[in-house]
């Protein structure tokens, strides 16, 4: 007569343990943040009496999804949270919000002008003035624009893709696009040495993490359409370098915007989860140089846990000989995409990320390899160790032309 | 020894009605309760400020008491109400035949009975079933009856009345055909007091059977139990009642941030009415039947079974005692028995408690030579003043104000106080420390019954230890903490054993791990 | 992927088992939907080598013509075959999920093996809240081997651990023993 609970993200299932506190990294560090289990499914419970009750603090979540990772009811946690801030939340930063939100856009604008851009936001004088005006923490520095677009790059190399009997298609991701087209040249010639050449989506708009996570439902969904008609148009797997452009596609398009996924999420996928299976199943190989020597450390990405992928990437790093790899116990790094640029959070920002940074030092490693861009950039500025992703390591691991000559057909 | 004008016998919603009305009125008033407010029928049913149209076609007399009330308690009792509006609907099973006549003795009741269509019932409230043939818009309303029943004990107190909480009444003080009092016992110590009054009256519920009996009287009365169901979250926002003659389960009601579905009716000995069960076959029908007028409560964690008794009174010109009269029953047992100096209230309802109070404290005037006229319909319960207020942007206040309406400026939110204790129902030690000072809390259940500590999803598996350790606090026995929170669970257990399995037996072994051993 | 141990997960067994056998030198795989309170155990677990599936569950089981176990599947790793020569059910009781209740009965989800329990709802809880409950007795029931049983037959390279178990019995470092001599 009676069947299983259904709620809305299963928050009706919450038992109340209050193990989504004990591993929220935001709780630790923030009295104003009520917590996982407050903001979501006891909060809800009110919030359905009266969106009155919308507690503005929810702004504080990180939307890491730790809590989720870790409830032993499977409550979504951060999906709550993060619905009811796309309902209710109004920001007190309209203008800065918006802007560090349209990735897209911003990239767009500033890629013709790179070296002024990229001088003006290093100015001392602009970073007091945006600290002052609109609220972006003066201790960040802005990921550097590239001059040329990861896009404009490979469109040029397009023949010699085409080229390729089989082929991939690449979600490059915006910070792939306008600030960091290496790890995309780096992708490219990974697929090529396994005999893959790769191809754009007909069309890509940014995945809208940052959208979703600064409150622009609604500009979020007009992406998400976007991105979700072309990877339906993609006669190819669809593969990523972003865990949290990944699991903003597959899950939180569906979870967060109410856009189902179910149709795509086996084509959509990160890299190194495509790479593991073509080789467990025998369909490429990888050849490494045999001088290869590095000392690294790979730093689980909060969204890579959640998607429970990790193993993919390490176990196709630990193929690599010459290789020396250290597993980081799971710390979020406390950037969470805008989230540590905004003034009223890098304190909090950096509070969370420090007993990653801690294991970092500790670990007596030349470098650290993560699959999300956002880690990078924290993990840099409060380190000073180099951050790669895992794509540029196989890249620079494998011996190309053997690799390239054992999968050709 | 005191003397009192009147003293009132049982703290449901009835008696403290009157305590405040009397007291109100400039009369010496006692209330008198065996364990605490609001524990019989009182704060056992569905919380339902009924419109009045579910009596409309069998009691138009009580269906026009309703509305009136109905009216006034939006008005002065505003914090306790939620004016959410209700629906009668009719299911294909059911056909329209009883809609129209509905219809009709509603208008002819003054209850303003709107035949909306189908489709229109369901953006109202999606919640319902959609094979819905017609729906009725009624002025029904949530309210609160511990809230209501505490607000009354409140502004009798604050004009003078005594209030006795844990004192039952073990005899009567009589002089021949006179009643002069009562003698008390404390139901923790075991000490015994008489308390002497011109007046006593008898406002105890299904257990004025016994009161009256005690004192000489006979009063027929026929013990109604009621079963209902509590779920874990709003399902619906508005009241949900079938458009049919009155039967088992057809009434929804969303109480604050749950949802309650009932009742069942059954006979029942009156030495069951202190320790109700609700039966594995009650669930069943209760869920059964609910699923009938709002599907997703298939689908819904229930988190308790409760049942309380309605005090039927057998019409005194019918010896069978099968003609029960539903309305308000006040009895002068002076003209009825030859007993002086004793009144009975009796039967009516939540929604009328305020018209009961009403009528017995005019008797009671006029017995005692008072001129004074009733001003409860107009003058707002403590809490429910029409005051501008800021929103404070924090959800412990806000709830708070939710449930202690403008009292909660009496609440002090700095440092500690905003701590919170029960999250489920983001329950504050502020308002703990409140309800500790003004609102006569003894135990952890009584608390519950101000501020609803435990009465949420985990029915206090979060927060008890935390919960008894405040309260104890609180209440200056910091060492009684542990006995607190034993009783608080053992009653807890009891509500949720019926309903135990899928979540809510998840939740049982986590209490059990927690707490008992 | 393949491994000398997959342990489903949920009670404070999971980690210890997982533990042994790393210590005897064996690949383990631990699937857990939820953290536990308190616990640093698993983080142990993933810091000595062993594989950690937090917040996943195992959502189906590829069956060998024997009876045994051939393959499992998680929620997030859906596509891959996830391959132990020994299983270990220590799933917990009903707050972790290793038994499921709703209003008809009580089952075991993820290998659907046999559960003994009361037939009688109401009879599931006793009044007294501090007495054993019979609900804490309810269980997996397994051979004297601790092989869990499915429609009376035993899954011979499946073992049942901890609180799952039908009437409560501790066979924690008799499951260690077993599964480091297999």
């Amino acid at each position: 007569m009676q069947e299983n609970n259904i709620s809305i993200a299963e928050f009706e299932n919450c038992q109340k343990c209050n193990i989504c506190a004990e591993v929220c990294p935001m709780m630790e560090v923030n009295p104003l943040y009520p917590g996982p289990k407050q903001a979501g499914p006891d909060g809800e419970r009110y919030r359905l009496k009266d969106p009155a009750f919308f507690d503005n603090a929810l702004k504080y979540c990180l939307n890491c999804k730790r809590c989720e990772v870790a409830c032993p009811s499977g409550v979504k946690i951060g999906d709550i949270i993060a619905v009811n801030k796309l309902k209710y939340y109004k920001s007190e930063h309209k203008m800065r919000d918006t802007a560090l939100a349209s990735t897209d856009l911003v990239g767009s604008l500033a890629s013709p002008f790179a070296p002024i851009v990229n001088g003006v936001l290093s100015l001392g004088v602009t970073k007091s003035v945006m600290d002052g005006v609109l609220g972006v923490s003066k201790h960040r520095t802005f990921p550097k624009y590239s001059s040329r677009k990861f896009t404009s790059w490979l469109r040029r190399h397009a023949h010699e893709q085409n080229a390729y009997p089989r082929k991939v298609t690449y979600f490059h991701g915006c910070y792939v696009n306008y600030n960091y087209p290496q790890l995309g040249k780096d992708f490219v010639k990974l697929m090529n040495a396994c005999g893959y050449g790769v191809m754009l989506l007909e069309k890509e708009r940014c995945c809208g993490v940052a959208m979703i996570a600064n409150a622009m439902g609604e500009k979020a969904r007009k992406s998400a359409l976007v991105n979700l008609a072309s990877i339906r148009k993609a006669d190819t797997p669809v593969l990523t370098t972003s865990s949290t452009c990944t699991f903003t596609i597959r899950d939180e398009y569906e979870h967060v915007l109410g856009l189902p996924t179910s149709d795509i999420r086996s084509n959509l996928m990160l890299a190194t989860r495509w790479l593991y299976r073509q080789i467990e199943d025998g369909k490429v190989k990888l050849i490494f140089k045999e001088d290869y020597s590095r000392k690294l450390a790979y730093h689980t990405a909060c969204h890579m846990q959640k998607m429970g992928w990790q193993q993919y990437s390490v176990q196709l790093l630990q193929m690599i000989p010459g290789l020396q790899l250290t597993l980081l116990e799971q710390h979020c790094c406390g950037i969470s995409g805008t989230y540590g640029f905004k003034k009223e959070n890098y304190e909090y920002s950096q509070k969370v990320g420090a007993p990653l940074f801690d294991d970092i030092r500790n670990a007596g490693v030349e470098a650290v390899v993560t699959d999300c861009e956002t880690c990078k950039w924290q993990i840099e500025a409060s380190t000073g160790l180099p951050v790669f992703n895992p794509v540029s390591i196989l890249a620079e691991a494998i011996d190309f032309e053997k690799t390239k000559e054992a999968n050709a057909q | 020894m005191k003397e009192y004008d009147v003293l009132i016998i049982g703290g449901g919603v009835t008696g403290a009605g009157t305590a405040r009305d009397c007291a109100l009125r400039g009369l010496k008033t006692l209330l008198v309760e065996r364990h605490d407010i609001a524990t019989g029928a009182s704060g056992r049913n569905h919380g339902l400020l009924h419109s009045g149209a579910r009596y409309a076609v069998n009691d138009p007399e009580s269906a026009n008491e309703c509305i009136v009330e109905n009216m006034i308690l939006r008005k002065v009792a505003s914090h306790c109400v939620e004016p959410t509006g209700g629906l009668f609907i009719s299911l294909p099973e059911d056909g329209l035949d009883y809609q129209k006549k509905f219809i009709e003795c509603c208008a002819k009741a003054g209850i303003k009975a709107e035949a909306i269509d189908p489709k229109e019932a369901l953006r109202l409230e999606p919640s319902i079933n959609p094979d819905i043939i017609g729906a009725v818009k009624v002025p029904d309303a949530s309210v609160d009856p511990f809230r209501l029943t505490a607000a009354n004990v409140l502004d009798a107190q604050l004009h003078g009345a005594d209030v006795l909480t844990g004192w039952e009444v073990v005899d009567f003080i009589k002089e021949t055909v006179t009643v002069l009092g009562v003698k008390l016992r404390n139901i923790y110590t075991g000490e015994v007091k008489s308390v002497l009054s011109h007046y006593t009256v008898n406002a105890a519920g299904i257990w004025g059977a016994g009161i009256a009996e005690m004192a000489g009287a006979h009063i027929g009365m026929l013990p109604a139990k009621g079963s209902l169901l509590v779920f874990g979250h709003r399902v619906a926002d508005m009241v949900v009642n079938r458009c049919r003659k009155p039967a088992n389960a057809d009434i929804l009601v969303p109480g604050d941030v749950v949802s309650v579905i009932g009742t069942t009716s059954d006979k029942v000995p009156f030495d069951q009415c202190d320790d109700m069960r609700v039966t594995k076959e009650e669930v069943e029908l209760l869920l059964r039947e609910g699923c009938k007028l709002v599907p997703s409560l298939a689908t819904t964690r229930i988190i308790r079974a409760y049942a309380g008794v309605r005090p039927l009174v057998a019409s005194d010109d019918d010896p069978s005692g099968r003609n029960v009269s539903r309305g308000i029953v006040l009895l002068d047992h002076s003209k009825r028995d030859g007993i002086f100096g004793f009144i009975t209230i009796t039967g009516g309802k939540l929604t009328s408690y305020r018209l009961m109070a009403e009528k017995t404290t005019d008797l009671l005037c006029s017995k005692l030579g008072v001129e004074r006229t009733c001003q409860t319909a107009v003058l707002p319960l403590p809490g429910s003043e029409k005051e501008k207020r800021k929103p404070s942007h924090s959800v412990v206040v806000e709830a708070a104000f939710g449930r202690q309406g403008t009292r909660v400026a009496e609440m002090d939110f700095s440092g500690k106080g905003s701590e919170l204790v029960c999250e489920c129902e983001q329950v504050s030690r502020a308002e703990i420390a409140y309800a500790v000072k003004e609102l006569n809390v003894k135990t952890l259940d009584d608390l519950r019954r101000r501020t609803r500590v435990g009465m949420g999803t985990c029915q206090s598996t979060f927060c008890l230890r935390k919960a008894a350790a405040v309260l104890a606090e609180e209440l200056g026995t910091p060492d009684k903490a542990d006995a607190l929170l034993k009783d608080f669970i053992q009653e807890r257990w009891k509500g949720i054993m019926p309903v135990c399995w899928g979540d809510q037996l998840r939740e049982a072994e986590h209490m059990r791990k927690e707490y008992g051993k | 992927m393949k491994y000398d141990v997959i342990i489903a997960g949920g009670d404070s067994a999971d980690v210890k088992i997982a533990m042994a056998a790393l210590q005897a030198g064996k690949s383990c795989c631990l699937v857990a939907e939820g953290r536990l309170s308190g616990e640093g155990g698993r983080n142990a677990f993933a810091k000595a080598g062993g594989v950690l599936l937090l917040g996943d569950r195992i959502s189906s089981v590829e069956w060998a013509e024997d009876g045994s176990v051939a393959a499992v599947h998680t929620a997030n790793l859906d596509d891959e075959r996830l391959v132990a020569s020994v299983y270990v059910l220590a799933a917990g009781r009903f707050f972790t999920r290793g038994l499921v209740s709703d209003m008809q009965g009580i089952s075991e989800p993820v290998f659907g093996t046999d559960v003994q329990f009361e037939p009688d709802r109401s009879k599931w809880c006793v009044e007294d809240f501090f007495a054993p409950q019979p609900f804490e007795s309810f269980g997996v029931i397994t051979d004297e081997d601790r092989h869990p049983l499915k429609n009376g037959k035993a899954i011979v390279n499946l073992y049942a651990a901890g609180e799952i178990l039908a009437g409560g019995v501790d066979n924690i470092e008799e499951i260690c023993r077993r599964i480091i001599s297999a």
